[in-house]
């Protein structure tokens, strides 16, 4: 069994977890209640100080939120298995779950706090990085009402990494594009998001991107 | 000799002076004293004072009526001078003036009676009586003609244009003592007739069957429609509302907010930092948001449906259709709703050759 936040079977207890609560909550919390699951074209690029290796892969993941007028919390999960495009690096897992607070001050603008927690997981080893982060996402219309896109940058404000100890630097962002289709919940999204994160001290660098294609259904 | 013609001057001086008299009075007056001659046995007075009553015209005729028992005095008078024919001319003329007339036994003595008999059997006529106005306003509703003979005979009762041609026959057979036609304004075939003139005729039949009388009533036929209801005026376009809209002004904050998504997917590397050599796949995502922002730039420079208001009109148009329908379904009611105002007129009576 897989030790720390990376084990797969409580990850997807958390995901369930949070559809079975979602559903029946529906009918109380119109509006304020989406989910989705999507599948990410991971690219890890990792800076050690034995050298970089690239590796890439699949990774499958749902998200989900459950609000009430402008408060919100989300969270998000995903896992997969990446190979080594180049360099000698051993395939590992990905593992990776956040939980945040959203405020959203104006229509177009969210604000979101909470933990992020990623795991890179190979046989006998598992380096498990924990941020506290901020993120903002401006979202605007397009196509009324079809088609909208959507820009998100977030910034640690703190965090640790089990290998090497120290309290990691990182940044990230993501922008996409989301249809809805009309007179439906229904909603899919391509989306690019791009984050770094540095351990201090060390020459460990870690930089993962997705070109993610999610499905999803409410608001 | 002299004698005889000094009676026969008197007696012209007299009838001369009497008929003076006569014309000096009223029709009735001269009947009454007709009626009393003949009650006097004073059958030559009554003869004359009868004939001057009936015959005075208009205005100062005397009523059907009056015109009966003045016809029948003057039958039985002329009876008892022993002028049988003019006896029964004037019982002729009153069974074709009142078919149902009958002497009164109590003032008439039996062989008068049995003269006045004798006549009735052998003449066929028949009186008719019609309201003047009938209304059919429904699918029971008829003219009633109700028919008298003055004795038993076949008469025929048809419905004829005035130009004789035939519409319907109504009735062929006997008639004893009294019957009664109905009509209900349709032809033979069952079609409604049109407006216009047309007459109830009565033929008939003497014992050889060949048609000696006639009587007819003329009838004004007149459809009445009823008034149809207007259609509801057309939905003003005041009361409508606009239907199409320019949303987002004129298209320029969909093509930024596209290409503002395409930016950030190019330069999100370099803001990641580390001179990290990007994969190439953002520009498709890049590449996505540039589509839909121009998309969102042409869309946003025409007119857009407002659903809402699309929604809103089509009701008041369904209200109006409905109300429309409705007045057409009352209008095609009422037109069916087909009635017939027959008026009709006096009878009369027309001997044939």
């Amino acid at each position: 069994m897989k030790p720390g936040i990376g084990n797969r079977e409580s990850g997807i207890g958390l995901l369930l977890a949070l559809i079975l609560v979602a559903t029946p909550l529906q009918a109380q919390i119109s509006r304020q209640l989406r989910f989705a699951l999507s599948g990410n074209s991971t690219r890890l690029t990792s800076v050690t100080a034995s050298g970089t290796a690239i590796l890439s892969g699949v990774t499958i993941g749902g998200s989900g939120r459950i609000g009430s007028g402008r408060v919100s919390v989300e969270g998000a999960y995903r896992q997969g298995s990446l190979a080594a495009d180049s360099g000698t690096a051993l395939a590992q897992d990905l593992v990776e779950a956040r939980l945040m607070l959203a405020v959203r001050p104006v229509s177009w603008l969210t604000v979101l706090a909470g933990p992020h927690a990623r795991a890179f997981i190979t046989p006998g080893i598992t380096e498990r990085w924990m941020f506290i982060e901020t993120r903002v996402r401006a979202e605007g219309e397009v196509v009324s009402p079809t088609v909208s896109s959507h820009v998100e940058l977030w910034l640690a404000l703190g965090g640790s990494v089990n290998s090497g100890g120290g309290s990691p630097s990182a940044r990230g962002g993501e922008a996409g594009v989301t249809l809805r289709l009309p007179r439906s919940p229904v909603w899919g999204r391509l989306a690019y998001a791009i984050d770094r994160a540095t351990q201090p001290g060390t020459a460990n660098v870690r930089t993962v991107e997705d070109v993610r294609l999610s499905i999803g259904i409410g608001r | 000799m002299r004698q005889i013609a000094r009676i026969g001057v008197l007696g012209l001086l007299l009838i001369a002076a009497w008929s003076r008299v006569a014309r000096a009075q009223t029709a009735s007056e001269l009947l009454a004293g007709g009626i009393r001659a003949s009650s006097n046995l004073e059958y030559d007075s009554a003869a004359v004072l009868l004939r001057a009553a009936l015959g005075r015209s208009a205005p100062s005729a005397l009523a059907d009526t009056a015109r009966a028992r003045a016809l029948m005095y003057l039958g039985a008078t002329e009876f008892f001078r022993n002028n049988r024919d003019s006896a029964n001319a004037a019982f002729r003329r009153l069974l074709l003036l009142a078919p149902r007339f009958r002497p009164d036994q109590l003032i008439f003595p039996p062989e008068v009676s049995s003269l006045f008999e004798e006549v009735r059997i052998g003449t066929p006529a028949v009186a008719a009586a019609v309201a003047p106005l009938t209304d059919i306003r429904t699918a029971g509703d008829r003219l009633s003609a109700r028919l008298y003979a003055a004795s038993l005979h076949m008469i025929t009762a048809s419905i004829v244009q005035p130009n004789g041609r035939s519409v319907r026959t109504l009735y062929t057979g006997a008639i004893g003592d009294s019957l009664e036609v109905l009509w209900d304004g349709r032809d033979s075939l069952g079609v409604p007739v049109d407006s216009g003139g047309y007459v109830l005729r009565i033929a008939s039949r003497g014992q050889t069957s060949r048609i000696v009388r006639l009587t007819e009533v003329p009838l004004d036929v007149r459809p009445v429609l009823r008034d149809t209801l207007p259609l509801p005026p057309p939905i003003a376009d005041s009361l409508l509302l606009p239907e199409r809209g320019a949303i987002g002004g004129s298209g320029t904050r969909p093509l930024l907010t596209g290409l503002g998504a395409t930016a950030a997917a190019i330069i999100l590397p370099a803001f990641v930092g580390g001179g990290h050599d990007a994969t190439a796949a953002r520009l498709v995502v890049g590449a996505a948001t540039s589509i839909a922002g121009v998309i969102g730039f042409t869309r946003g420079r025409r007119p857009q449906p407002i659903p809402a208001n699309i929604a809103a009109n089509q009701q008041q148009r369904l209200a109006w259709q409905q109300r429309a329908d409705a007045v057409r379904s009352e209008n095609a009611e009422r037109r069916r709703d087909r009635r017939l105002v027959i008026r009709a007129g006096a009878s009369r009576m027309v001997e044939m050759p």
